[in-house]
This record gives structure tokens, C-alpha cells and sequence, in this order.
């Protein structure tokens, strides 16, 4: 109900409905699209071209449904297309197999969720996961980092763990 | 240590003893472990955590509001120009592909006194969900954090559309939902990053009246 609301407000192009829809998926369709593309301006371009093409077929959305895989499914075209793009701006072969897509369009579902995830997490909780994980950064130095106690450290990343297993156990189910 | 406890200490890459255990006797552990696997890979993939540049949000709200203004009245007001536009489009389109993509138009910015010997050509194409372009910028100095270079479009009613963010010469591609037909100017500014998403007034390069 809440996102037949969102998208209709998107739909008659309510900036808030706009930067509301950004801030649930916006970060998630950069994370794919990037993944895949590996060109910062070119998964930009993908954002963009996702929620252009998201706005021109919100109309036939069927809100029974969820946003997310609605829009992953719109950004995983965009991407492919800016791929093939790219391609035919690289290459003078007209023959060129383009309906071979490269190994970084494979597990984008799995990165959206990730992602997605990362961004359901506390604020504070996520800056330990990504000074841990992503800076490779000890206990003790992310607490150096980020000014806090080591205690409090581990407690937010025991914390954040545990978050990350709830929220992703239907993707294990899924494909289990 | 149940599962949750288990996949947990799994994802934060701290396998305990009594990890290992509940592992052995646990087979739902056991068949998810490539999974977890997996999942454990992405949130160590760099590119996980890239984030997108501040602009991103506003050129997308941008983007949405331009279809919503300029869009419906034209489709209102000529519906069989409209049609043939875009049948025309589609067909320019497909031409393009043929063709090797060549652009619909190119223009030449020309530089201000802000930075005389900055210089700019935009190649465009006209696509299903408005413009897309390539412009080569050379002779624009790279930018501190702070500040960065944004591509602006205005139509002649003066509506400013964002199109863009880049930090210094070079290539850089952009993608905007309006036409240039009807946002004919195109220049760029030097932003500051704050939160402010007003432009600044300080342009480097600007099309020739």
C-alpha cells in the first residue's frame, strides 16, 4: 500500500517521492550498475537511465508486487544496454556477439541485496562493517578510526552480523 | 550457538570453535555455506562499497521533474507531432545504431575569463528518454574535494537542468531526460560541495550565443 502510494507520487514526479525512491534503491542500482559496467560515470548514467525508464513504466506496475525486484529488473536492462553501448563505440564489427554479456553481470540480484542490506544497517553499525570488512581494518584500529571504545566496537559488529544474517536469510532459502 | 548466531560469525569471518561445532552438527549450516560464501564475498567487493557522487540525487530528481513538465503538455498539445517525433526518434534511433552511433549534433563550449584556455566540444544524441552526450573537456584544472564541475542545460525560459558531474579535463559522459531542442543552452559551473543544490553562477565554459 505504502509503495502504490510512493509510486504514484513518483509517477506525478513529487521531488520527495523522487529522493524517497533514491534513498531506498538508489544506492543499490550505483552498486550493481557499477559492479557490472566498472565505470563510475557509466553507473551513474545507469541510476539515471533506471529511474527515467521506471518513471515511464510506473503506470503499469502491478503494486501487488514489490518495488525492489520491479527496479532491479529496470537497472539490470539499463546496464546491459550502456554495455552494448560502450561496445559499439569500441568496435567497428557490426557482427560483434553482443548477446554475450562479461562474468561482472553475473550475481547482480546477490549484489543488490547486499547492498541493500549494508543500507538497512544503523549507521553506526555499518561504519564498522565496512571499516572491517571493506578497509580490512583490525578491531582495535577501526576503533582508532572512529574514535570509539573497543568494547563498543565489537558490540556493534556482533550487532551488525547478526542483522545482515536475519535480513539475508531468504536469500540463502531462495537459493538453498 | 543457534544458526542466526552461527551465520553471523560466518559473515564477520570470525569462525570460533563453537562455530566450527554447531557447523558439524547443523546440515541447514552446512548447505547455505556457499551462499554465505558468496554473500560474505560481495560485502568484501570494493566495489560494494563505491559510493555515488552527491549530484547523482539531485540530477535524478532533475531528470524526473523535466519529463513531468515538459512531457504532458507537449503530448497534450500536438499528439500527432508527438507520435511522428517519436516515430521519427526511433527511426534516427536505429540510424544511429547503423552508423556506428555518430551524434545527432556536436557543439564547441566556449571558455570564460574564469578559465580562458578551457575548452569543450559535446557530442549529442537524441534518445528514447532524452539526451545523451560526450563532451571532451581539456584545459579545466582538476578540483579540490570539495568543488567539482556540473553540466547544466536551460531552456529558453531559463529552467536549469543538471546533467552531470566531472572533476577535471578529460572525457565525460552524462545522460539527461530533456531534450536539447528545448534546453538548448549547455555550460558549466564550478559547485561547491555543500547543500546547496542551487548553481553557483561561477561558469568556466558556456555555448556561443
Amino acid at each position: 500500500m505504502g509503495d502504490q502510494r510512493l509510486l504514484r507520487r513518483f509517477k506525478k514526479g513529487d521531488p520527495d517521492a523522487v529522493r524517497e525512491l533514491y534513498h531506498d534503491h538508489g544506492r543499490a542500482i550505483f552498486t550493481v550498475a557499477y559492479g557490472a559496467l566498472g565505470d563510475r560515470s557509466l553507473a551513474e548514467e545507469a541510476v539515471q537511465l533506471t529511474f527515467t525508464k521506471a518513471w515511464q513504466a510506473a503506470d503499469r506496475f502491478d503494486t501487488e508486487r514489490e518495488i525492489a525486484p520491479w527496479l532491479y529488473a529496470i537497472a539490470r536492462r539499463a546496464a546491459v544496454d550502456l554495455y552494448r553501448r560502450e561496445r559499439r563505440h569500441e568496435t567497428s564489427d557490426l557482427d560483434t556477439d553482443m548477446a554475450v554479456l562479461p562474468p561482472s553481470f553475473e550475481g547482480m540480484w546477490e549484489a543488490w541485496m547486499v547492498r541493500s542490506a549494508l543500507d538497512q544497517l544503523p549507521d553506526d553499525e555499518r561504519k564498522v562493517v565496512e571499516a572491517t570488512h571493506f578497509l580490512q581494518l583490525t578491531m582495535a584500529e577501526t576503533a582508532a578510526e572512529l574514535g570509539i571504545p573497543l568494547g563498543t566496537v565489537k558490540s556493534r559488529s556482533s550487532r551488525a552480523y547478526r542483522r545482515l544474517a536475519e535480513i539475508l536469510g531468504y536469500l540463502r532459502e531462495a537459493t538453498a | 550457538m543457534n544458526c542466526t548466531d552461527f551465520q553471523a560469525e560466518f559473515l564477520a569471518g570470525r569462525m570460533t570453535r563453537a562455530a566450527d561445532a554447531h557447523l558439524a552438527g547443523c546440515s541447514n549450516c552446512r548447505s547455505s555455506l556457499t551462499e554465505l560464501r558468496s554473500i560474505r564475498s560481495v560485502i568484501e567487493d570494493p566495489s560494494t562499497w563505491e559510493q555515488p557522487s552527491q549530484g547523482l540525487e539531485s540530477r535524478v530528481v532533475s531528470d524526473i521533474g523535466a519529463l513531468t513538465t515538459t512531457k504532458p503538455a507537449a503530448a497534450k498539445l500536438w499528439p500527432a507531432v508527438v507520435a511522428i517525433a517519436a516515430s521519427l526518434i526511433l527511426i534516427a534511433a536505429t540510424v544511429a545504431f547503423v552508423i556506428q552511433a555518430r551524434p545527432d549534433w556536436t557543439l564547441a563550449l566556449e571558455a570564460t575569463d574564469v578559465e580562458p584556455t578551457a575548452a569543450a566540444t559535446v557530442d549529442g544524441w537524441n534518445t528514447e528518454t532524452g539526451t545523451r552526450m560526450r563532451l571532451e573537456v581539456s584545459g579545466l584544472p582538476a578540483l579540490a574535494s570539495d568543488t567539482y564541475y556540473e553540466i547544466w542545460l536551460t531552456s529558453p525560459d531559463g529552467r536549469h537542468v543538471s546533467a552531470g558531474t566531472f572533476t577535471g579535463s578529460g572525457q565525460v559522459d552524462a545522460t539527461i531526460a530533456v531534450r536539447r531542442s528545448e534546453f538548448p543552452r549547455v555550460w558549466i559551473t564550478v559547485e561547491t560541495n555543500d547543500d546547496d543544490e542551487s548553481l553557483s553562477g561561477e561558469t568556466v565554459l558556456d555555448t556561443p550565443q
